[in-house]
């Protein structure tokens, strides 16, 4: 994808973020823009095959997103790719409303009901045994938080997918360094996390999660692999990526900004607030 | 051969015989998990290093349902009787065939898989609070390593610093329904260890003159991470009809064959 | 308004002062108190991660070595580490009795627009299975105080705290006797609601609609649906004709429902069941609205009174 498009679309989707937390009074808003460039790079970077019009077709790729909790970039992502109206953003957790606080099959694009954090792998892990399992080609892609990585089930899942060689499965982490209350290294160390996933069986790359050509580029080489392994690309990010105040600080996991704050943030994203 | 090892491969050779007469006495015991844990218990039981019967050190076993293999060293050691020994299975005895904490010397319920290194984690944390200087050890199986778990204690405790923790893997590479490296594949297990911030050694876990030496150095090894001791073990080790069998843990020993198998230590004592 | 969970924590914290024997974990959860315990006692404080199954195993060893354990986290999470709590924790307790309290945050739907995920309407029946557990649902901050401050000898409980900012029922010079496991809000003429949690204050609505009507309902704030003095209860539901069980769980296998329906078979006390269908839910929206797709009503409940 051309550099300035992508730049373009990943500043529209923050926004969209940005509105969609402002009207909903709530959401988890560091770690929805730590997420941007990687949803970005897999949907707009045309990585995830898969056609908006047609969501449930069978042989489109599959999208994961476990850390469930960062809805926001999942629905903006979403929308703007044309699962469903941009404007339906705006009626998140409202009465009637499709979208909820976590993601659910009943949107269109969503493959999986997460919010409880450490599932997402384990069943993309099924989703790319079957596909492996029927000779179809499509792929499961994952997107895990690293915080994530503490439940032992990811564990599960990783071992898992190992053993049964799910070349077709790719797992991004956005290691964005922060979980609800702490940092991750001051919490429970996951460094050397390249290492750790490479002893259990899998390729992994490591790549700046806000380069949209650095991922699109480990993404892409997912394909063209021999080992039989799953694929891994651990995305180096800043949880609360663009709004300066946010970044890398452990008290915007969720939250609204307000008043001053709220308008420095419109400034820092170049617009007056709702699309 | 020094006397320590001598007297060692001895106490294995009793255990052997005692773990066998049990089996015979309580047939649905598993037999085959627990003799790929004889030799193990033996030097940690008798090397004189460390507390198995939980006075002063944690011993935490996590494979439980191999570890009936321990009642005949609480019986020798006096914390439970002879009689108990005698009566394992049978209707109001002390001993079923899968240690509880009910049982004197055995401090927790392993026989819900993976759950025995975590309690262990919460133990060695209040050690180092209290400043106590004691030695905590897990007994786990290989197959133990499949559940998360085991991986979310492993994180906590590399994080933690627990090194007065040592967490022995008896790695007979066989779980109930067959081969490990078939159904979930642990390999190379020492590395994910290493890896997850843990001092990792490998071990033959049926060779005594290795056992001693090594295990007596690690339990008391302090270097600010977890250990982990792989013990390479043979399930079923001893029973032709056991080892390399894929299915020996759901196997019980007729009575003639504990009595043949019984009969060739009797000619090697 | 208050959050239970801060007011629980609060009390932890000023034990902690004196009690050298307090050790906090938290599952990655935080709450403003939860940061004071931090801050104060970074000794006696983990951050375990997001690791529930580890977070309870840590606590049964931190607990088996003579500490006073509290962990926190999520209700529907919680679950999730059942084994442990089942194996690792209530087994050992039964035979060598140890002091653990799970305290959760998040009971029933109160993450309202979260999602099926962070709903739970299941912990209580399924806890309450567990032989030993003893499961604790306060009504208000109050009454949260009020518990940690005293349920302090050891056992195994659970206590389960609204995720959101309750209104206060309970002054803070209300005297607490928690002995008998329930409160009687009001003694009434034939009809007696039975109620716990954050349900508690949704009741009190509905007796002052029937005072209004002139008539006077029984009232009883069931705050332990394990813990409770049965014969007690009994002997004053006897004195109705009608008893109203009004949760945030299934309608059928809530454990209000459940226990209250044990305690009166034999009975000619006429039970109604006010609770959800027993399906997740996914449609977003305020706790009203679930309220009201559940049949949980002023109107419905006044109706049936």
């Amino acid at each position: 994808m051309e550099n300035k498009n992508s730049t373009e679309t990943c500043s529209r989707i923050r926004r969209m973020i940005m509105d969609t937390i402002v009207a909903a009074g709530k959401g988890h808003i560091g770690g929805s823009l730590s997420a941007v460039e990687i949803l970005v790079a897999l949907y707009h970077g045309g990585i995830v095959h898969i056609d908006a019009k047609k969501p449930q077709y069978p042989l489109r790729d599959r999208f994961i997103m476990s850390k469930g909790h960062a809805c926001e970039v999942l629905y903006a992502v979403l929308a703007d790719y044309g699962f469903f109206s941009v404007a339906e953003l705006l009626h998140l957790g409202r009465d009637g409303s499709m979208l909820g606080g976590h993601p659910d099959r009943h949107i269109p694009g969503v493959e999986a009901d997460t919010g409880s954090l450490g599932n997402g792998l384990g069943i993309g892990a099924g989703l790319a045994f079957a596909a492996k399992l029927d000779r179809n080609t499509w792929r499961t892609f994952v997107l895990l938080g690293d915080g994530e990585c503490y439940e032992g089930s990811v564990w599960e899942a990783m071992m898992f997918a190992a053993h049964h060689s799910l070349y077709n499965l790719v797992v991004i982490i956005d290691r964005n360094q922060l979980c609800v209350l702490d940092r991750t290294e001051d919490c429970n160390r996951l460094d050397p996390l390249d290492d750790k996933l490479r002893a259990f069986g899998w390729d992994v790359v490591t790549v700046n999660g806000h380069n949209i050509a650095e991922l699109s580029q480990a993404l892409s080489s997912a394909r063209s692999r021999s080992s039989g392994k799953p694929f891994a690309v651990i995305a180096n990010t800043v949880k609360g990526k663009g709004i300066s105040f946010m970044e890398n600080d452990v008290r915007w996991h969720h939250g609204v900004p307000k008043g001053e704050l709220l308008e420095k943030a419109y400034c820092e994203l170049d617009y007056r607030g709702v699309l | 051969m020094p006397d320590i090892i001598k007297f060692l491969k001895n106490k294995s050779m009793e255990l052997y015989k005692e773990t066998l007469l049990l089996h015979k006495r309580a047939p649905s015991t598993r037999i085959a998990s627990a003799l790929s844990t004889i030799d193990l218990f033996s030097v940690l039981a008798y090397g004189g290093f460390f507390d198995i019967t939980n006075k002063k050190d944690r011993f935490i076993i996590s494979k439980a349902h191999g570890c009936f293999s321990l009642y005949p060293i609480l019986a020798e050691k006096g914390i439970i009787s002879k009689n108990d020994l005698e009566q394992i299975g049978r209707e109001g005895a002390l001993l079923g065939t899968i240690p509880d904490c009910n049982v004197p010397g055995i401090i927790n319920n392993g026989g819900a898989l993976a759950n025995g290194l975590g309690i262990a984690c919460g133990m060695a944390l209040a050690m180092k609070l209290k400043g106590k200087p004691d030695n905590i050890c897990v007994f786990q199986g290989d197959g133990e390593c499949n559940e998360g778990s085991v991986w979310e204690a492993v994180i906590f405790a590399a994080f933690h610093k627990l090194d007065n923790l040592l967490l022995i893997i008896d790695d007979n590479k066989m779980s109930m329904l067959g081969r490990q490296k078939e159904i979930l594949g642990l390999d190379p297990l020492s590395e994910k260890f290493r890896v997850f911030g843990w001092n990792s050694y490998d071990v033959d876990g049926h060779n005594v003159n290795e056992l001693y030496p090594m295990l007596e150095k690690i339990v008391q090894e302090r270097l600010n991470k977890p250990k982990v001791l792989v013990a390479s073990t043979v399930k079923g080790k001893r029973i032709s009809s056991l080892e390399n069998n894929c299915l020996c843990h759901i196997i019980s020993m007729s009575s003639e064959e504990i009595d043949n198998a019984l009969a060739e230590i009797g000619d090697s004592l | 308004m208050k959050y239970m969970r801060d007011s629980f924590l609060e009390s932890v914290y000023q034990q902690m002062s004196y009690n050298g024997k307090i050790f906090v974990l938290s599952a990655d959860v935080g709450a403003p108190a939860l940061d004071k315990i931090r801050k104060d006692y970074p000794s006696r404080f983990i951050n375990t991660g997001i690791a529930e199954q580890n977070t309870i195993n840590v606590a049964t060893g931190l607990a088996m070595e003579g500490y006073q354990v509290y962990v926190y986290g999520i209700a529907a999470f919680f679950l999730r580490a059942a084994d442990q709590i089942r194996n690792s924790l209530l087994l050992y307790h039964q035979y060598s009795p140890l002091n653990i309290n799970i305290l959760s945050t998040g009971k029933g739907i109160s993450y309202e627009t979260a999602g099926p995920t962070h709903h739970c309407l299941e912990d209580l029946p399924v806890f309450s299975a567990f032989p030993g557990f003893e499961i604790y649902v306060p009504s208000d901050a109050t009454m949260a105080r009020a518990m940690a401050a005293q349920l302090i000898q050891n056992g195994v409980r659970y206590f389960c705290c609204d995720g959101k900012k309750v209104a206060l029922i309970y002054n803070d010079d209300f005297c607490f006797d928690l002995s008998d496991g329930y409160i009687t809000r009001n003694s009434g003429e034939k009809s007696c609601i039975v109620t716990m949690g954050g349900m508690l204050s949704f009741a009190e609505e509905i007796l002052k609609v029937m005072r209004s009507k002139g008539i006077e309902i029984g009232l009883i704030d069931l705050f332990t649906p394990t813990e409770f003095d049965k014969d007690k209860l009994l002997s004053i539901l006897n004195n109705y004709s009608k008893v109203i069980t009004l949760e945030e769980g299934y309608r059928e296998e809530g454990v209000l429902s459940v226990q209250i329906q044990k305690l009166i078979t034999g009975t000619c006390i006429k039970l109604h069941k006010f609770g959800f269908d027993r399906k997740y839910i996914f449609e977003p929206g305020p706790r009203e609205m679930h309220y009201k797709n559940a049949g949980i009503t002023i109107n419905n409940i006044v109706n049936v009174l």
